[in-house]
């Protein structure tokens, strides 16, 4: 069947430097490798009921990225009762690719815009799985508040949600589709090529 | 009690350059223009229950910085039970320091993006000294964490119905349950402009009570 877009639902921290990574993987994924077809969705807008973020979890699968430990994007998207059809966990990740977050919070260090990248293209290959696999199947879900891990860190988000880890760092989740983890050499290409890296932006030392 | 620290608490939106704002202007303000007295408030740690982020909140005044009109920022901190000191509506406060925000960069902090920003963070850390002042009349009551998911999914562009602002200046509003702030009270808050949303008003424009009066009316 596969889908017409697939939405990706960034950390959203802010205070810990990881959350600038997942927040430019989710634009180089927007808007560098599958524009038009990956719409960005943050956790607030989902909470507080914005229309558009609504409709996106909803009617599109969900790959979340996890920035680290406290796994806030998977708790957010079960508090609305939404199952992601993928997670990316930023720790996991990194630990595979040796690209350090680093220190700086209003935009990654070098190291860490190549980690965005690195969580860039995994998602990618799982989107464009999703988007273009025939047998990739999603059914529309339906919010609803499911409170259970609510101001309450205690809450076991990996079990809750059934993660199984297909690929380092990469994670299926219980009654969702699989998916498929095909590497492309060309998205690769393109993400060492065409997507500049940055040692200093206007001030901002990187 | 007296005010020690200021907790600032961005929209935490990825779509819309207002949000590239309010998050980079968060840093200037704890990175460079107030360091160790402002603190950045994460939104999904907090609902992740973090206890620092959730503590934060608790103990200190907050300052939410909205990216549009959605405003999320206020709205996350009004459904756990908290009402923001100050609330920023960034595109109408870009629009009056004369901002153009349609060409800035939602990914990078350049250009327009990281001028306003630091312009946002200016006005933020002028706020947070004047309540942190020794000597300062301002005064914070704890609030109490609350968990409403019932009132979840029902957005309001600028919190129409749900909370009456007092404003400040164009861009800057106070919800008017919140005591004034000590600008106000000095008679020194924001310029004279006519309210554009329908449930505030200017600072000092109303009735007898003079600056930062509460609203009562939903108008």
């Amino acid at each position: 069947m596969a889908v017409e877009k697939v939405t990706v639902f960034p950390c959203g921290g802010i205070g810990d430097p990881v959350s600038s990574v997942t927040r430019l993987a989710g634009y180089i994924l927007a808007d560098d490798l599958l524009p038009g077809r990956v719409e960005l969705v943050s956790i607030p807008s989902v909470i507080t009921g914005v229309p558009d973020s609504l409709e996106l979890v909803q009617a599109y699968p969900v790959i979340a990225l996890d920035g680290c430990g406290h796994r806030c994007g998977s708790n957010a998207l079960n508090l609305v009762g939404i199952k992601p059809a993928a997670r990316l966990f930023t720790p996991r990740v990194r630990s595979e690719t040796k690209n350090a977050i680093g220190r700086r919070r209003p935009f990654p260090e070098v190291s860490g815009q190549r980690l965005a990248k690195d969580l860039a293209e995994r998602a990618a290959v799982i989107a464009r799985h999703m988007l273009e696999d025939v047998e990739y199947t999603f059914e529309r879900q339906a919010i609803s508040p499911s409170p259970d891990g609510l101001h309450d860190e205690s809450f076991d988000i990996e079990e809750a949600l059934g993660y199984e880890e297909m690929e380092a760092g990469c994670f299926h989740c219980s009654g969702m589709c699989a998916f498929k983890l095909e590497k492309d050499p060309e998205l690769r290409r393109r993400l060492e090529e065409e997507i500049k890296e940055y040692e200093e932006l206007e001030g901002f030392e990187c | 009690m007296a005010v020690r620290r200021i907790c600032m608490h961005a929209c935490g939106g990825i779509t819309k350059v207002g949000a590239t704002v309010a998050r980079l202007a968060t840093y200037v303000v704890a990175e460079e223009l107030v360091p160790e007295k402002t603190l950045i408030s994460c939104a999904p740690a907090f609902l992740r229950g973090v206890e620092e982020d959730v503590l934060m909140v608790v103990k200190s005044p907050s300052i939410a910085l909205d990216g549009c009109e959605w405003s999320c920022g206020t709205n996350l901190l009004f459904l756990a039970g908290i009402t923001p000191a100050v609330r920023f509506l960034l595109p109408e406060y870009a629009e009056a320091q004369g901002y153009d925000l349609s060409g800035g960069s939602r990914r990078y902090p350049s250009g327009v993006t990281k001028d306003f920003s630091r312009r946002v963070a200016e006005r933020v850390a002028g706020i947070a000294a004047g309540m942190m002042e020794s000597g300062s009349p301002y005064r914070f009551e704890r609030p109490e964490l609350k968990k409403q998911p019932e009132k979840w999914f029902r957005s309001a562009p600028n919190m129409e119905g749900v909370m009456e602002f007092v404003r400040i200046e164009p861009g800057v509003y106070r919800p008017a349950t919140m005591p004034p702030l000590p600008e106000e009270s000095a008679g020194t808050a924001g310029d004279p402009a006519p309210a554009v949303q329908g449930s505030a008003r200017v600072a000092g424009e109303v009735g007898d009570g003079g600056a930062g009066e509460e609203v009562t009316d939903g108008g």
